[in-house]
Parts: structure tokens; sequence; C-alpha cells
């Protein structure tokens, strides 16, 4: 008598092995917020801005980077295989990682914000010597969020995809890769074409039109680093 | 109804066969060795059944379907692979993997098994011995009762003791729940009293796929003078010869008539069968002579 239900079986299995992995990551990330503020808090006696949301967005991008370059490698995939799992679902535990990990990081750093707020506010009772000035409105932080959330999904969707065409068929991507930083670097004519490229879809928009095309970018990247998990072996 | 059959199978990596033309048919509920040299494409055939490889040529199917990314199949699959285990992750969550990913596994007997193993549930995989990866996998694999059960030089690092009562758990997991074992390992004369069948594979060739007892009776070696064994060169198939002086032994496929037999007794020749170990080190040896031919050189 074969199992049923294997599909959803193994999504949950899978999705616990994700969650083992990103809890200590996750601990980093929140261990390297809490230092940042407070030696920021510790050295300087003002606060100009916020260094919760600033560091939570820059520490999101650069530690899911690193994240995305570690679970797209072929040793990491290779572990996922020793329980039941077929590629769509490591697809798809991937892309649920890119939006749910972002999201979990850039509220905490709200929580952090919300913390560094409550000490400014208290350091300004105790102390003569201390200003602080941010200004966020409500309605600035919630597209300040979803704009911020959509650019660190799009941009770990682009380097999940390049790593997961990149581990599979490093000679090609290099030589691809190599050719266009040197095309970028050396001929003006592309890199201008590029750049104005770039301009005319990021540049000058509304947040939600912003949100949108930063959206299609990321789902075409899901779509592409899709091509090369689906066809590669358990070596 | 056939767990595994193969037509033509074929896998490459670069230029080199892996495995070369393969056709297999394995019925359910059966314990299957998987016997063959390092290097003769074993653990390759292991992982193209287990979905991990794509074959290059030729077809496989696994309770009638395609393996390759097919979670239907693969559900229904575990190839023991202790190398495969993330080094960093506990025991015990490896254990609530399997619960989530195997319907019939049973965590409440797997962690019995392992307190009785010794093998702390809390310990991380990295800093297991390799006897104690290996018993975890074994645990593991038996105890997810997968109706294809793979096991990939399962008594590799376990010592005397460890690996008799891995051959117990075997059997009486196999009594309870039968399932189709293939089993690989070197270990042949340990497992022999427990395979049904035995596929002997070489360079990536399946040199035979035979019931245990066909192999048990498959040879014989013929000890007597050397005048007298030289008669059958030509007339039978010698798979083994080793000459002491003016003995000789030969080992022959059994094809020998009871009267030729009969005769070379009264010749002085003395016949004893050749055991399954011996039958596959024979069928497999290669070509330029013995280690001890190396030496003389």
């Amino acid at each position: 008598m074969l199992s049923q239900n294997s599909r959803i079986r193994a999504m949950k299995s899978l999705l616990y092995s994700y969650y083992l992995d990103f809890r200590s990551f996750y601990g980093i990330y929140v261990g390297i917020m809490a230092g940042l503020i407070i030696s920021k808090f510790l050295i300087t006696p003002s606060a100009s801005g916020s260094s919760a949301l600033n560091a939570g967005l820059v520490n999101c991008i650069f530690l899911l980077f690193i994240a995305i370059i570690i679970i797209t490698s072929n040793t990491e995939l290779l572990k996922k295989f020793s329980f039941p799992v077929d590629r769509d679902l490591i697809v798809l535990s991937h892309i649920i990682c890119i939006l749910v990990l972002p999201a979990i990081m850039l509220l905490t750093s709200c929580v952090f914000f919300l913390l560094e707020t409550a000490a400014a506010e208290l350091t300004l009772v105790t102390s003569g010597n201390f200003f602080y000035s941010w200004i966020i409105t409500k309605s600035s932080f919630l597209t300040g969020f979803a704009v911020s959330y959509i650019a660190i999904v799009c941009l770990t969707s682009m380097a999940w995809m390049f790593f997961a065409w990149f581990y599979r068929h490093k000679i090609i991507v290099s030589v691809i890769g190599g050719t266009f930083i040197l095309a970028l670097i050396y001929l003006d004519d592309f890199r201008e074409g590029f750049s104005s490229l770039v301009v005319q879809i990021f540049h000058n928009v509304t947040p939600g039109l912003l949100f949108l095309r930063l959206a299609a970018v990321t789902l075409v990247s899901f779509a592409l680093g899709y091509i090369p998990i689906k066809r590669m072996e358990v070596k | 109804m056939n767990v595994v059959i193969l037509q033509d199978l074929v896998k490459r990596f670069g230029n080199k066969k892996a495995l070369d033309d393969i056709s297999l048919d394995l019925q359910e509920n059966c314990i299957v060795g998987l016997i063959g040299r390092n290097g003769a494409g074993k653990t390759t055939l292991l992982r193209t059944l287990a979905g991990y490889l794509r074959p290059t040529e030729g077809k496989v199917l696994v309770f009638g379907e395609n393996p390759f990314d097919n979670i239907r199949v693969l559900s229904n699959v575990i190839l023991m692979d202790d190398e495969r285990y993330n080094p960093s992750a506990s025991l015990w969550d490896l254990i609530d993997r399997a619960a989530l990913s195997y319907s019939r596994f049973d965590k409440e007997l797997a962690i019995k098994l392992l307190n009785y193993f010794n093998i702390p549930v809390k310990a991380k995989i990295k800093k297991l011995s390799k006897g104690m990866k290996t018993l975890f996998s074994l645990v593991i694999a038996l105890i997810s009762r997968s109706p294809l059960t793979m096991l990939d030089e399962p008594t590799l690092g376990l010592d005397a003791a460890h690996r008799k009562e891995f051959l117990s758990l075997l059997l009486k997991e196999y009594s309870s729940y039968p399932r189709t074992f293939i089993v690989s390992s070197h270990l042949i004369s340990e497992l022999e009293g427990m395979m049904e069948q035995v596929v002997l594979i070489d360079n990536g060739r399946m040199v035979f796929h035979k019931a245990i007892e066909d192999v048990q009776s498959y040879a014989l070696y013929l000890t007597g003078h050397k005048k007298v064994l030289e008669e059958l060169e030509g007339r039978h198939n010698i798979i083994y010869r080793e000459q002491m002086g003016e003995m000789m032994v030969f080992g022959v496929v059994n094809d020998l008539p009871d009267e030729e037999l009969r005769r070379l007794e009264s010749l002085g020749v003395e016949i004893s069968a050749m055991g399954v170990q011996d039958v596959c080190v024979n069928l497999t040896r290669p070509d330029k002579g013995g280690v001890l031919d190396v030496i003389a050189k």
C-alpha cells in the first residue's frame, strides 16, 4: 500500500527543515541589530534618524544575500534530499523563504525602532544633553515598509536566480557574468543604455508603480531560477 | 507486482558509463542483495532508483512510475545515506522530519532503538562516530517502513555485535512489515543468510540476477591433480584457477553432469560448493591477475 498525500507531507517536512535552518539565521540578525543600536547609543549622544530602520534594511539585504548563496548551493540542496522531496517543492519553499523572511526581519527592525524610540524618549527625560529628530508618519511608514519589503524581495530573488544558475552552470554563468561586467566597465554605450533602462523602470515613479515593477522583476527572477533547479540531478 | 523495472538503463557521467544497459525486474516483498566491487555502479543504481539521478538512456520505473522528481514515488522510497544529513542538525530534529515525511514512521520505536544503541537523540550528526551515524541512518531507514527500502553499505563502520543486531532488526522488520529491500554491501557472507535474490554488477553491467539458492549452487571448487583438471579446460566455464605445485584448484560453473562429477571424485578430485561471496568475487575478477601477481612482478 503506497503512501498518499505525499506532496503535503513532503512540503511540511521541508518547511520544518528550513524553519530549523533559519532559526539560527534569525538569531544572528537580531544579534547584529541589537549590537548596532546599542553601540550607536553608546557612541553618539544624538539620534538623527532611525538606526533600527536603516540598520535593519542593510542588515536584512546583506544576510539574505548570504542565505541565498548558501541555500542554492549543491551541498545544501543535497541535504534536503535526505527526505522525500521534489524540485518543485524545493523551489516553492525557497520562494516562501524569500517572501516571508524579509517581512519577519523588517517587522523585527520595526520592533527595534519602537525600542529605540522608547530609549530616546527615556534619555531625553533623564539627560538634557541629548536630542533626537525623526519624523515618521503612519503613511510614510507604511509606504516605506512596503517599498523596502518589495525591494529586498526583488534583490533577493535576483540573487536566488543568479546563484541557482551559477551553481549548476558555473562556467557559462561566469563567462556571461564576466562579459556583462566588462561591458559595463569598458563600453560606454552599453553602460549608458543599461543605466537608462534601469532609470526608466525604477526612477521617478509613484511608490505603487515602483512596487508593481519590482514585483514583476521578482516574478521573472523566480521563473528563471526555477529552470536550473528543476533540471538538476542530486549527485 | 514489480516494484522496480529497469529497461536498457544507461547512466553516463561525462564520457564515463556508470551504468551500461541494465535490465532488471524486482518483485515486491523480497530482500535483494546488490553486489559488486567498488566503483561497479551500485550506488549510482540506487541513486537512480531513489530519483536523485536522471537516466541517460533507457527506462526506470519504480512502482510503475519514473522516480525522477516524482514525489508520489519518492514518498514510498528511502535510500539510507548518512552522508546526506545536515551535520548541524540534531538527531531529534531529523527524527521529527522523518515522522513528517513518512506516513508509517514509528517515532517512538525509533527513539527506543536509538536509546538502546546508546545514541544520544539530542546530539548533532557531526558529533557522532561513523558507526553511530550508520546506526542512526539504519534506524531511520528501517523504521520509515517505506515499501522500497534501499540500504547502501549498511554495515559500514559497525562492529560485529552491531552488525548482528542490525541483521536481526532487519529480519524482524521484514517479517512484521513486508516490503522490498535492496541491500548493497561488500560483506556478502554476513548478508547471505537473509538475501532472497542477488543482483551482481560489474563495471556498470549486470552480470546476473538470480535467486540466492541458484547462486549458492552456481559454481564448484575442484581441487585435484593438475593433469586431471586440465582436461576440463575448454569444455567447461572456468571462473577461477590456482596452481600449487602439481595440485590445482579450479572454480567451474556448475554445469557438470553427475556422472562426470563421480568420475572426477574417483580420480581423487575434491569437490566443494563455491560460496556466494566467492562466486561474486570470481565473476568480477579483473583480467589483470591478483594483487600477489603485482608483488611477484
